[in-house]
C-alpha cells in the first residue's frame, strides 16, 4: 500500500526533556489514522513535525515520498488543524476563508460558500469568528485546513469543546472526506470510542514512541470477548479465576470482568465451588478504550 | 511570496485598529499644528518692529519642532501596534496556517517586514500630511524651509523602517502577544532614553569658562576642562556610531531640531534594517512554532 507519510526513529526534546525517542510511524494512503495516546505522549509535536512548525533533532520525515527541503512543497498537500483552531478572530468566516485563499495562491474564491456549507456555518454572515462558539470555531478550524483541497488532513482533537451533534457532524465531514474525496486523515483525540467509529487504522504512542500500529480489522480480531459479572466476593472468584487460568479484571469488591472464552455454567459451578455466588452476568466485547489501557499495562491479571 | 504579501494586504484592510490609529494620528497632527499656531499667538504677540524679526524666527522654530511632535508619537505607535498585531497572528494560530500549507519561512518573515513597515510608513503619513495644510494656512510654511523640513519628513519614515525591522525581529521570534508587546514599548522608551543620555555626553564641551579667585583678590577668567567630555578617539567614535545608529534618538533629532545629515542617518538605518533582519531570520527559521 503507498504511504502518504512515513517517520523513521523521530526524535525531538524541549530542552532536557525528551517528548519523542526514535518514533516510527506510516499512514497509509486513504486511511483514517487515530493517533491514541495520553497527555505528553508526544502526539502534538509529531503533528507540529509533519506540519513544518518544529524541526526534528534527528531521524527522517516522509511526505509523499518527499525528504528534507523538499518536504515544504509537499505540505502545499497538506491541511491541518493543530492543537486549536487557527483563524483571525476579528474577522468573519468568509473574510478568513478568502484570506487563506490569497495565502494558498488560489484567486478564484468561488469555494468560499462550497465550504461554509461544507462545514455548516454557511448563515454566520459578518459575524465576527472571535464571538463563535466552540464547535463553530473547530468547524471554521477544518474548512480552513480544507481551503487548499488538501489530499492529507491532520486534526489534533477535533473533537474537543464540540457538543454531541457536533462530534457527529465533525466524524460525518470526517467520513465524508475520506470515502468521497479519498483524503486521507491522521486525526488525534481523547474519545477513544468516537475515534474507534472512523478509524481504518491505529497508532499508540506511549512516551514518545509508538508502541502498537495495526488496522482496524486487525484489532477487531484481536478484541476479546468479555463477562461482566457480579459476585459476592472478587477475593475468592479471582482465586478461582487463576485455578482455571482466565484472565480478569477486578473493578470493585462485587464487580469484574473476566475475559476469554468459558461458557456461563462453566464459570457458575467453578465460582460456587470457591464459594462465591454469581448475582448477575452480561456479555460485553472489548473495546478500544479497554485494548489501550491493556496495552498500557493496566489492572488486567493474565 | 506575491501570495502571502496580497493575504497581508487583504488582511489589513480589515484591520480595524489600524485605520482607528491612522485617523486620531491625522486629527492630532492637523490640530496640534493648529493648536501651536493659536498658543505662539497668545503668547509670543509681536510688541513692536524691533523684535519683530526675533519672535517671527522663534515662532517658526516653535511651529516647525511641534509638527514634528505628533508624528514621533506616530513612531511609537506603530512599535506597539506591530508588535500587538505580530503577536496576534501567533495568539490566532494564523501564523500557522501559513507554514502547514508549505510557505517558506523565510517568506512569512519577509512578507510581515515588508507589512509592518508597510503600517509604519502609513502611521507616519497619516501624522505628517494633515498637518501641511495647515502648516501653510497659519504659519505659511517651515521656518526651517521646505528642502530640510521634506528631508526631516523622509528621514523620519527611513528611521520609522528601521524601528519596524526590530519589531518584526521581536514580534516574529516572542511567541505570548503580550510579551512582544511589553518588550517592544520598553525597548522603545530604552533606545530613546539611552539614545539621549549619550547624546547628551557626547554634545559635552572640551572646556568650560570658570573663574579663579587669586590670593590678592583679584578674580581671573579661566577655561575648565569638563570631565564629563568624552575625548576624541575609538571610545568616542564608537559610542557616536551607536548613538547615530539608534532609530529612536534619530526621531528625536528630527522632533527638536530638524537633523542636518539625513544622508548619514539614513544610511545608518539602511544597516541596522538589514542587521537586526539577517538576526531575526536567522533565529526564525530554526525556532519551534506552537
Amino acid at each position: 500500500m503507498e504511504n502518504v507519510f512515513l517517520a523513521r526513529n523521530l526524535t525531538k526534546s524541549y530542552g532536557r526533556a525528551k517528548v519523542l525517542s526514535g518514533l516510527d510511524i506510516t499512514v497509509p494512503k486513504g486511511s483514517i489514522y487515530g493517533l491514541v495516546g495520553r497527555n505528553g505522549a508526544g502526539k502534538t509535536t509529531l503533528i507540529r513535525l509533519i506540519c513544518g512548525l518544529q524541526l526534528p533533532d534527528g531521524g527522517e520525515l516522509e511526505l509523499y515520498g518527499q525528504t528534507g527541503r523538499d518536504l515544504t512543497r509537499a505540505r502545499r498537500r497538506v491541511g491541518a488543524v493543530v492543537e486549536s483552531p487557527a483563524f483571525y478572530g476579528d474577522m468573519s468566516a468568509a473574510d478568513n476563508l478568502k484570506h487563506q485563499f490569497l495565502v494558498l495562491g488560489l484567486p478564484d474564491q468561488d469555494r468560499v460558500p462550497e465550504l461554509l456549507k461544507l462545514v455548516g456555518l454557511e448563515n454566520t454572515g459578518k459575524k465576527r469568528a472571535r464571538s463563535f462558539s466552540l464547535g463553530m470555531k473547530q468547524r471554521l478550524g477544518i474548512a480552513m485546513a480544507l481551503a487548499g483541497d488538501p489530499d492529507f488532513l491532520i486534526l489534533d482533537e477535533p473533537a474537543n469543546g464540540l457538543d454531541p451533534e457536533g462530534i457527529v457532524e465533525i466524524r460525518e465531514l470526517i467520513l465524508k472526506l475520506n470515502r468521497e474525496n479519498g483524503v486521507t486523515v491522521l486525526v488525534s483525540s481523547h474519545i477513544l470510542d468516537e475515534l474507534a467509529r472512523i478509524a481504518t487504522h491505529y497508532g499508540f504512542l506511549e512516551g514518545g514512541r509508538l508502541i502498537r500500529e495495526i488496522d482496524a480489522k486487525s484489532l477487531e480480531s484481536s478484541l476479546r470477548r468479555r463477562l461482566h459479572v457480579t459476585v459476592t466476593d472478587t477475593a475468592k472468584m479471582a482465586a478461582a479465576l487463576d485455578g482455571l487460568g482466565l484472565a480478569y479484571t477486578v473493578l470493585s469488591d462485587r464487580e469484574a470482568d473476566v475475559y476469554g472464552d468459558t461458557s456461563v455454567t462453566d464459570l457458575t459451578l467453578t465460582l460456587r465451588a470457591a464459594g462465591c455466588d454469581l448475582l448477575t452476568v452480561s456479555e460485553k466485547n472489548e473495546t478500544l478504550e479497554s485494548y489501550y489501557i491493556d496495552l498500557l499495562g493496566g489492572e488486567r491479571h493474565d | 511570496m506575491t501570495e502571502l504579501l496580497s493575504a497581508g494586504l487583504y488582511r489589513l484592510r480589515r484591520l480595524r485598529l489600524l485605520w482607528i490609529v491612522c485617523g486620531l494620528l491625522a486629527l492630532a497632527s492637523a490640530g496640534n499644528v493648529a493648536w501651536t499656531w493659536h498658543a505662539t499667538l497668545r503668547n509670543d504677540p509681536v510688541l513692536n518692529d524691533e523684535v519683530k524679526a526675533v519672535t517671527l524666527s522663534l515662532r517658526a522654530a516653535y511651529m516647525d519642532s511641534n509638527f514634528f511632535t505628533v508624528p514621533a508619537m506616530g513612531v511609537l505607535f506603530s512599535s506597539a501596534l506591530c508588535s500587538w498585531e505580530l503577536g496576534a497572528e501567533y495568539q490566532d494560530g494564523a501564523q500557522r496556517n501559513k507554514l502547514i500549507v508549505g510557505r517558506k519561512r523565510r517568506d512569512v518573515y519577509l512578507t510581515a517586514l515588508l507589512l509592518t513597515v508597510l503600517v509604519c510608513a502609513l502611521l507616519c503619513l497619516a501624522a505628517f500630511l494633515p498637518g501641511i495644510p495647515v502648516m501653510l494656512l497659519t504659519a505659511g510654511g517651515f521656518g526651517m524651509g521646505w528642502t530640510k523640513a521634506l528631508l526631516s519628513m523622509a528621514g523620519m519614515i527611513a528611521a520609522s523602517a528601521a524601528f519596524t525591522s526590530l519589531f518584526t525581529l521581536l514580534g516574529l521570534n516572542i511567541q505570548s502577544r503580550a510579551a512582544t508587546a511589553i518588550v517592544a514599548i520598553a525597548l522603545t522608551a530604552a533606545l530613546a532614553l539611552g539614545g539621549n543620555i549619550l547624546r547628551g555626553r557626547l554634545e559635552e564641551a572640551p572646556t568650560y569658562p570658570g573663574v579663579q579667585h587669586t590670593e590678592d583678590g583679584e578674580t581671573l577668567f579661566v577655561t575648565v576642562s569638563n570631565p564629563r567630555y568624552i575625548p576624541e578617539g575609538p571610545v568616542r567614535d564608537a559610542l557616536t556610531l551607536l548613538v547615530d545608529m539608534d532609530p529612536a534618538d534619530q526621531v528625536l533629532r528630527y522632533c527638536h531640531s530638524g537633523e542636518e545629515n539625513v544622508g548619514r542617518l539614513a544610511a545608518y538605518d539602511a544597516l541596522f534594517f538589514v542587521l537586526t533582519t539577517a538576526t531575526g531570520l536567522l533565529i526564525f527559521r530554526r525556532k519551534d512554532l506552537r
